[in-house]
């Protein structure tokens, strides 16, 4: 009987191809990390809740019938405690360091038939990147005649959007 | 014509396309993040908790955090009413947090966490310096949500010897010297008021505080105020009723049954607080009398009563507090 070369070609070739494509399929997957735009979606809903949270408790009635403390810091013009209030219960964290959430807030008011708007509170020692995600949440205060605010009066009582961009930092 | 050496390369060839086949599905199973899943578990979690107020098996009475069996309970929200969230219940918080009447894992599993995948899941809640926390600390990853919550605060009724000079000494009339507080339940619950500052007998403690007790008696000389018995009623009829705690100097915490059993002196100041129960023996329109009786008192007696409202009554200023919920 002739001894051929040929005759385990086709064995070889067919253990080549299937190391080739077991090794091609391993590489392939083991490299793919997939970044689903939900993943954002829910750090932003995340962060957007948690500052929501903060200004509705914020405005709740310090006593029976009382103001809330949302309404005097706009009412007075207090930047200042509003910071001390909201920053806290913004990064306050039970396990692991301090969330470092970034934030601005701006107040928007009406004036004839426009909408003017006035920085509140922009705290400092943030460096922009350019490319941290915000989220946008308001909360409407009613604000009364011999206000602070750095607004004309109106000489009534009247609503003011307080408008916070919350971002991580 | 098929030679062997065709077929065995084929078959080779065929099986390792099958392996490769089979792993496709695998790499896309991670598309499913877990981390997504944990942060959606986290979220419902911190949903029930601020913005529930949890439900007990018995339709009767709507208070979980009073039942007496942790299978009674069908889901554990910690807010007071439902359309009031971020407004937690003292009671619910310490109820929800007592590891010794419901077991971690399973009881949260099966009312608060849901779902048949076991999860583990640590939840924390800081208000003012307290710290309450459930589960055990969470690994490297974990999906994570926080609440800005506030907690209600216990209302009291504060009677101050040196303030309030209600007791007088008519003329010719002997007898025992006797406080009555008025607790008008109708008044209380009242769905106008805040629901951060309402006051339900039903589902609240209630605690009455005489400070200077001597001086708000109008005791005078050396007399020891000695504090005889104390009657709870409802509507005007006296009834068996257990759920109270007596402190006197704010040292001796005295825990008494329907009546007290032996007088006591009461040097300085006296806390009463009023239990809620399983059951309440008082409705709606109910008025509840607390009688505390004084030993005679030779210059003569009196007999006040004073009513538990919103006017009376204080309630601190709630502070904020922060609720995390992490579940991996």
């Amino acid at each position: 009987m002739v001894v051929q070369d040929d005759a385990t070609l086709y064995t070889i070739e067919g253990v080549a191809a299937a190391l080739l494509m077991i090794a091609t399929a391993t590489i392939v997957f083991q490299a793919i990390s997939i970044y689903t735009p939900g993943d954002t979606h829910i750090d932003d809903m995340l962060l957007e809740q948690l500052g929501a949270d903060a200004l509705a408790v914020m405005d709740m009635p310090r006593g029976q019938g009382e103001k809330t403390l949302l309404e005097e810091v706009v009412q007075e013009w207090r930047p200042d405690i509003f910071d001390a209030t909201f920053s806290p219960l913004l990064r306050e964290r039970s396990f692991g360091a301090e969330d470092p959430i970034q934030y601005s807030a701006e107040i928007s008011y009406r004036i004839g038939d426009g909408v003017e708007s006035v920085t509140f509170s922009d705290p400092p020692g943030y460096v922009a990147t350019g490319r941290d995600p915000a989220v946008r949440v308001t909360r409407w205060v009613q604000i009364h005649p011999g206000h602070s605010l750095p607004i004309p009066s109106t000489g009534r009582s009247q609503a003011v959007l307080l408008e916070v961009i919350l971002w991580r930092g | 014509m098929v030679t062997i050496d065709f077929l065995v390369g084929f078959t080779i060839f065929i099986s390792a396309f099958i392996i490769v086949v089979a792993m496709v599905p695998h790499p896309l199973f991670a598309v499913q993040s877990a981390r997504i899943d944990y942060d959606a578990v986290a979220y419902r979690t911190g949903v029930i908790l601020v913005e529930d107020p949890g439900m007990p098996t018995s339709p009767d009475f709507p208070a979980w955090e009073r039942q007496m069996d942790p299978g009674d309970v069908i889901r554990m929200g910690l807010a007071v009413e439902r359309g009031s969230p971020h407004i937690l219940s003292p009671a619910k918080v310490d109820r929800f947090f007592d590891t010794g009447f419901f077991t971690y894992p399973d009881d949260y599993q099966r009312s608060l966490i849901f779902g048949d995948y076991p999860y583990s899941f640590h939840i924390t809640l800081s208000h003012r310096d307290d710290r309450w926390s459930v589960g055990p600390a969470p690994p490297d990853q974990f999906g994570v949500v926080r609440r800005v919550v506030t907690v209600k605060e216990t209302s009291s009724l504060i009677r101050d010897g040196n303030v309030h000079h209600e007791f007088h000494l008519p003329e010719n009339l002997t007898g025992d010297q006797r406080l009555t507080i008025g607790i008008p339940c109708a008044t209380l619950i009242d769905p106008a008021v805040d629901p951060l500052f309402r006051i339900d007998p039903r589902i609240d403690p209630l605690q009455i505080e005489v400070r200077n007790i001597r001086e708000y008696l109008n005791v005078t000389g050396n007399e020891a105020v000695v504090l005889d018995e104390i009657r709870i009623a409802r509507q005007g009829i006296t009834i068996p009723f257990a759920a109270y705690t007596l402190d006197i100097d704010e040292d001796e915490a005295v825990s008494l049954d329907d009546t007290l059993q032996t007088s006591r002196t009461v040097p300085g100041n006296l806390t009463f607080t009023l239990h809620p129960v399983p059951n309440p023996p008082w409705r709606q329109a109910d008025t509840i009398d607390i009688t505390f009786i004084f030993s005679d008192n030779p210059d003569g007696a009196d007999h006040r009563v004073v009513i538990y409202d919103y006017n009376n009554a204080t309630i601190p200023r709630a502070e904020p507090g922060i609720l995390e919920v992490a579940v991996w």
